[in-house]
């Protein structure tokens, strides 16, 4: 019943999913999008299909628009122009199926790491027991390691540890969608290979994610993660520069991922991609 | 299930196991210094209020006199001996009966007035020009209007206290209200937290502390407030009570009543502070 960490498992939170035979139409589609504040045209003409299942990485440099572009799958902002479709239904707010981990944390600097999540389950969730909420809450703060802590409020956690409730809190209410916004941004290399298989381990658990859309600047971990990569043009008005295919078995562990010849390859492509992009 | 239930036995007792001690040596000196410092101000105090006396001669008393009549005073705080005669306790006790009332019944009106004008811009527009012309009008310029709709002095002085204790209250809830950073908003809508949970777990807990802020500054205000307004009102009060004093010419009850209003008013504010304390929590970088 008790969750640990193993850390002989193969690092890949989405080994046993089989997203390009699951279904045609897509999960999230994003068509002829524009979002301008006020004169300023952040991004334009952007198109993205992605399937269910699948995970996709918004990758570019800062101020390009991902966050404004993650925000308008999670209903948090609408186009200026064009749509943002889920499940075929054009997404007019914030919804809980559509989770977001946000690019600060966003925890609520009064509650206990406990109650940060229990309120989110709860308000969520709010067909199932209190046990099961409990449990839940119980079971997503021992995968990332933090139920020791969960008594303490934000404010007395380092970074890292804020970031993993964060994640936690988005994974204990099992969203179909997960809109990740730099993640793992305020930790350090080594930590974050801990996350990512806390990743796994929250995403074994909670069977329910579909699909991921992460925000990062970390190539590595983009490779590592996804399915495509997107790489964005610098703004005013970015678009899509390209979108990388990531054609790496699954499951993938970090070495092996490390030592294919792919890698390489990927990242070069990448680095170029964004190595080039010149501020117009 | 059992090791699920086990298990958070076992952390819960080690995380409410764990005691903070505080070294007895440590509670020693800071007893020391405390007490040490205190002394040192009552010392300079005196030292200063000595020389005034020398200087002015017989009319201001020294601090040796007046704290004779001042022990005296404290030492039966409670005596009644008719309409003019009653013991300094009893002054106080009736001030802050005044400060009291006027200060509840303006926090009913200040904190709704303040959320309304914190949330809603149509609210913000109608009463804020209200609160900006009013606030800083001299709450004893309000007195007579109090009389009159009161009828009574008594009442007007807790009339004086009510508007008083308005303005910081209204001014800080607001803020409070308004300052929710919209991070917090996004987490509540993500989340889809219902309106009543929105209430209690985002916007009372942010603007709590802000609120306290407010009471602290209203009722640090309406006890110096009370003063003035019981000068005009007569009667009863501590206020009543310095000016009766003045009038017999008995500056030793005068200065001892000052001490007393001085040391009121520190206790009031470290109770709506001690309460604040328990709202805070610690800042997010
Ligand atoms: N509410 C707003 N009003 C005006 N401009 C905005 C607003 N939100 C974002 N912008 C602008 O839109 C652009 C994209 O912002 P966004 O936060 O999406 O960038 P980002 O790619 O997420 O950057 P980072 O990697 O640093 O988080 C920026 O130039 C930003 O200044
Ligand atoms: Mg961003």
């Amino acid at each position: 019943m008790t969750l640990t960490t193993h850390p002989e498992t193969p690092i890949d939170p989405f080994a046993d999913r089989r997203w390009r035979e699951t279904s045609r139409a897509p999960h999230i589609e994003v068509a002829g999008v524009e979002v301008s504040f006020g004169a300023y045209t952040a991004i334009t003409g952007i198109d993205l299909a992605i399937a269910r299942g699948e995970f996709v990485s918004l990758i570019g440099h800062s101020g390009c628009g991902k966050s404004t572009l993650l925000n308008l799958m999670a209903g948090l902002g609408r186009p200026t122009q064009g749509t943002v479709q889920v499940e075929g239904q054009i997404v007019e707010g914030p919804a809980a199926d559509r989770c977001m981990v946000f690019q600060h944390h966003g925890l609520l600097p009064w509650l206990s790491v406990y109650d940060n999540i229990y309120v989110a389950v709860d308000a969520a969730r709010r067909s199932h027991t209190t046990d099961e909420k409990a449990a839940r809450v119980e079971r997503v703060l021992q995968a990332v390691r933090m139920w020791d802590h969960r008594t303490k409020k934000p404010g007395m956690l380092s970074g890292g540890q804020r970031q993993r409730v964060s994640v936690a809190r988005a994974f204990a209410v099992a969203p179909s969608v997960l809109l990740l916004d730099e993640p793992f941004g305020a930790v350090d290399a080594l930590t974050k290979r801990a996350l990512h298989r806390e990743l796994v381990e929250l995403s074994s658990i909670v069977g329910t994610t579909e699909t991921v859309v992460m925000v990062t600047h970390d190539i590595d971990e983009a490779i590592f993660l996804s399915d495509r990569i997107v790489v964005m043009t610098d703004g005013p008005s970015a678009g899509i520069r390209e979108i990388v295919d990531v054609p790496i078995a699954r499951p993938r562990t970090l070495s092996d991922v490390m030592h294919s010849p792919v890698y390489i390859e990927l990242r070069d492509h990448l680095l170029s991609l964004l190595g080039d992009d010149e501020p117009r | 299930m059992s090791t699920l239930t086990e298990q958070r036995v076992a952390v819960g007792t080690r995380v409410g196991g764990r005691t903070f001690e505080v070294p007895a040596a440590k509670i020693v000196r800071s007893i020391a210094v405390n007490v040490g410092s205190l002394a040192a101000a009552a010392g300079i105090l005196g030292l200063i209020w000595g020389i005034a006396a020398a200087t002015v001669g017989d009319d201001l008393p020294g601090p040796i006199a007046t704290m004779k009549t001042f022990f005296t005073l404290v030492s039966d705080p409670f005596y009644d001996r008719g309409p003019n005669d009653k013991g300094i306790g009893i002054q106080l006790g009736a001030s802050l009966w005044r400060v009291f009332r006027g200060f509840a019944v303006g926090t009913a009106v200040a904190i709704p007035l303040g959320v309304l004008i914190g949330s809603s811009e149509i609210g913000r527009r109608v009463f804020d020009p209200i609160v900006q012309v009013l606030r800083p009008v001299s709450p004893l310029a309000w007195f007579p209007i109090g009389l009159v709709t009161l009828q009574s002095a008594p009442d007007a002085a807790v009339f004086v206290v009510f508007i008083t204790s308005l303005w910081p209250t209204v001014i800080n809830t607001a803020f409070g209200v308004s300052s929710i950073p919209q991070s917090h908003r996004n987490v509540a809508r993500v989340f889809e937290f219902s309106p009543g949970t929105y209430l209690r777990r985002v916007v009372i807990p942010h603007s709590l502390p802000h609120i306290l802020v407010g009471l602290r500054l209203s009722i640090g205000i309406a006890w110096v407030v009370i003063v003035a307004a019981e000068m005009l009102s007569g009667g009863t009060g501590i206020g009543f009570y310095v000016w009766d004093a003045w009038n017999a010419l008995d500056l030793q009850r005068v200065i001892s009543a000052i001490l007393l209003i001085g040391i009121v008013g520190l206790l009031l504010d470290r109770v709506v502070s001690m309460i604040a304390h328990r709202f805070e929590y610690p800042e997010v970088p």
